[in-house]
Order: C-alpha cells, then structure tokens, then sequence
C-alpha cells in the first residue's frame, strides 16, 4: 500500500520542484487552447477553413 | 504506425479489459495483469505526449471519414498531458487496489471495470467529437457506477443513488445541448463547430447552449450549486476507488469545460463572468465544507470542490497566464487528490476509523509514513516550493493583470482555508495523542453470531 503513496508523492516532488518543466508543459497548452486555430487547422486542414470564412 | 499512436491509450486499456475479464476468477492473474498492463500504459502515454510534443497535434480518422463527416481523435498538448496523468493515477490506484482491496470486491470484477473507466477517460480526452465525448462520458458513468456499488455496503449504495441520479442529470442536459448545437449548426465535429458558432447570429441562443453545458458538464466537475453529490458519494467506496475519481472523475468535466469553453464558446463576456462567479462560489463553499467536516474523507471530498474553483476561475479569466495556471493547477491536482485518498485509506486500515476526532498519534507509531503523508498535504496547501504553490501564484497574478481583485480575494481566501483544514487534519491525526478505541467488529465476527443467537 506504501509503494504507490511514495510513487505520486515523488510525481508531486517533481511537480514542485522541476516547476519549470511542468511550467513549460502548461504555458504550451495555454497557448494552443488560446489561440485555438492551431487545433482547428490540425483537424480541418487549411483549405477547409479558407472555405469555412469565405 | 506513428500515427495510429493517438488510439494506443485507447487499444490498450480495451485490451486490458477483456483480458481480465478472461481470468474472472484468478485475482492473483488480474492483480498482475492490472500492474503490468498499467505500468505499459505509462509508456505507451510517455511516448504518445513525447511524440505530440516534438511533432504537434495528431489526428486520427475512424473509417477513414474526413472531418468533419467521421468520428475523428485529436491528440493535442492539452489531451496527452491528460492520457499521461490518467496512466501515472492509474498505476498508482492499480497497485494499491492489489493490497487494499478485499477479494470478495475483486471477484466481482473490479480490475475489468477499473480498466473500462480508464478506457472512458482516455477517450473523453482523445476524441474530437463532442458525441463522441457524450459516449465516453457514458462508459465512464456506467463503469464508475459498478466500482462505486462494488461490495454492496449500506452507505455505498446510498452514495451511489446520489452519484449516479445527478450524473445521469447531467448527461440529459449534455445530450440536449448537444441536440440544439446540432440544430445550429449540422455538426458535430468540434473544430467544425468552432468555426460554426462563430458565424451564428443569434447569439443568445448560443449563449443559453453553453449555459447548458456550463451545468452539465459543472455537474460532473462538481462546481457550485452542483457539488452535493460528491461530499455524499466519494466517502463510501473502497479508498482505492475513492483515489481514482477523487483524482480524475471531478477532472474529466474540468477538462470538458475547458475544450468547449476555449474552441467552442470563446471571446463571450458574459460567459466568462458567469464562470467567475461560478469559480468564486466553488472556492469558497468547498472551503467552507471543509472546515466543518469530521470525516477525513469528507475534508478530501470538500477540497476537491473548493480546489476545482481554482481551475474553473482561471478558464474564467482566460487570459494566457490563467490558463496555463489552470493547467498547472490541473497537474497537480490529479496527483495529489489520488495520493491523499490513498493517504486516507491507509490511515483508515491503520487505526479503523475516518472521524478525525478518534484519529491521533500517527506520527509516535509510524514517523516516517507521517512525513510521507506530509507530502500530498502540504502541496495542497501550496507551501513553495511544493506543487501547489506555483499554479496559486500563475492565477494570483492573472488576477491582478486582469483587475479581477475579487477573484484574487476569493483564490488567496480558498488557500487561507486549505492551510487552516489542512493544519486541523495534520495536528488532529499526526501529532495529537492517540486515542483508545473501543475494539471494533469486523466480518471476521459474525461466525460468533450463531453464538449470540443462541444466548437468546
């Protein structure tokens, strides 16, 4: 039972001290949700959407 | 191969499922099985964000339809974060459900059905279809209603009619919004959507579609007024159980919320004020139910509310800064709600008991577990440089960028809060002295009933 509890107890460590990494992960994905063509383009490509505003 | 990766999560929790439910009655095969399974999962999941991360988003095409006519999967930076942390809780909940949970609970196919919720999760983060997300949603409901009654106890199936008639609640309102969406537009592709909504002019029609899916899928992540159910049902199950959707059920509408309200329904004023207040709400009654509470496992259940408004109140400001807050905070929160249940669950299996006031003296019988539960709490709390702090600050400042003063009260209030519970939990089960309690009488009694009967 101890072994899982240490395991995300050293995931937490990490989050807290590598903030960084986990810092560089959030603002990555707050920038694809913010501007969110990125996604759009991925799915419909690019000419769907030159249709989709025309 | 590479890009069918987008589907691995989802094969191989499918795979894991019906391989268990081969072995029904070999518990040792499936408590093997549930780890090595999970522990491939990890990978698989560290390869598909790792792959995302160099290359960009993933799409998928079932049957090969092009989007937005077929069902498609999207995996983005945002969706593999989530299959990721989805695979680290499920490890962690997998091997502890190998120790805490009792045969006669696993016999009734606990690990096919813990593998099926997992399934659900990956899907609701990998799909680009918001009917699509609605199935998922239901596998995850089904699933969680099994583990939830798993055992059959008085309280479980209490909690369980509570969880499963407010979650059915939920999903109406999401199949409905879903139906009027459809009306507006004629799609159900999300990226399509996106674009689709945009044009629309009736813009109150638009906003009450996502008012109701602000409540269905606030149901779900259990925001204010709509968190009744989870203080109610997330204390009866089995403390692994209570792990898993302590760490990801509440998170799978925080995710939804997320993916609708910055593709879907963006760039809405009124919107975002509503998801403030929503947020402000969320912050302080969950810190407010927290601090009344008695059993340990209801303190863990009011802060999961309380902590969702952090990330609801960031979506609200929707700014980048808040966002990736938001993120952050989602982060770790996953991590440390899943460890605290478990935290609880083990202290339950220790002394017998959940009410704080018959719980003390933890730290003179076993020191070391203490500091290791010193962990999970003290990041919740967010004392730096612990996990928790460093998402608080992010939304503190988006606050102050956005002029949101009371928002920013309502964040530094919630973590006031967190410290002062969080001091009450730590000084009443770690350092107070330990109390005697009466023997308690478990299952391994009732052999002495024929006894008792008998003395009638």
């Amino acid at each position: 039972m101890i072994t899982p509890m240490i395991f995300l107890s050293l995931v937490s460590l990490y989050i807290g001290f590598g903030a960084e990494h986990i810092q560089q992960v959030s603002t990555r994905v707050a920038s694809e949700l913010i501007d969110n063509n990125q996604y759009i383009e991925s799915v419909l490509g690019k000419e769907q959407i030159i249709g989709h505003e025309e | 191969m590479t890009q069918q990766l987008v589907l691995y999560p989802l094969l191989l929790q499918m795979f894991l499922s019906i391989v268990l439910m081969f072995c029904w009655t070999k518990i040792s095969w499936q408590r093997v099985i549930s780890i090595i399974g999970s522990l491939i999962n990890v990978g698989v999941s560290i390869w598909l964000f790792s792959y995302i991360w160099e290359n960009g988003t993933q799409i998928v095409q079932a049957g090969n339809w092009k989007p937005p006519f077929g069902i498609i999967f999207v995996a983005d930076t945002f969706s593999a974060t989530m299959v990721l942390l989805t695979a680290i809780s499920g490890l962690a909940v997998s091997s502890f459900s190998s120790a805490s949970v009792v045969a006669a609970r696993l016999k009734f196919g606990y690990f096919p059905i813990f593998h099926f919720l997992l399934l659900g999760l990956n899907g609701a983060f990998l799909t680009g279809d918001i009917f699509n997300l609605y199935v998922w949603f239901e596998i995850i409901i089904i699933s969680s209603f099994v583990l939830i009654t798993l055992g059959g106890e008085k309280a479980q199936l209490e909690g369980s009619v509570k969880y499963f008639t407010l979650n059915i609640l939920a999903s109406m309102i999401f199949l409905t919004a879903i139906a009027v969406l459809y009306g507006l537009t004629g799609s159900l592709n999300m990226a399509d959507l996106a674009i689709k909504i945009a044009a629309i002019d009736n813009r109150g029609l638009v906003e009450i579609t996502a008012i109701l899916f602000l409540v269905a899928f606030g149901i779900k992540a259990a925001v204010f007024p709509l968190y009744f159910w989870l203080p109610d049902s997330y204390h009866t199950p089995p403390s692994a159980i209570a792990a898993i959707f302590g760490g990801l059920l509440t998170k799978v509408g925080v995710y939804a919320l997320i993916r609708v309200f910055t593709l879907i329904f963006v760039d809405d004023l009124f919107l975002e004020n509503i998801i403030l207040i929503v947020a402000v709400l969320t912050l302080f009654s969950g810190a407010l139910g927290a601090l009344v509470q008695n059993n340990i496992r209801k303190v863990f259940s009011y802060l999961i509310i309380c902590h969702i408004g952090y990330m609801i109140a960031g979506l609200g400001l929707f700014t980048e800064v808040a966002i990736a807050g938001t993120i952050f905070y989602l982060i770790h929160d996953i991590i440390v709600k899943t460890n605290l249940f478990m935290v609880g669950g083990l202290i339950f299996r220790i002394r017998g008991t959940n009410s704080i006031r018959d719980l003390g003296g933890l730290y003179a019988d076993y020191p070391k577990l203490s500091l290791l539960i010193a962990i999970p709490l003290f990041s919740l709390v967010g004392i730096p440089p612990l996990s928790g702090f460093w998402p608080k600050i992010s939304l503190v400042i988006a606050g102050f960028e956005a002029e949101q003063w009371w928002v920013v009260g309502a964040i530094i209030f919630a973590s006031l809060m967190t410290l002062i519970v969080v001091a009450k939990v730590w000084a009443a089960v770690i350092w107070k002295d330990k109390k005697e309690l009466p023997v308690r009488l478990n299952f391994r009694y009732f052999d002495k009933l024929k006894t008792i009967r008998k003395l009638r």
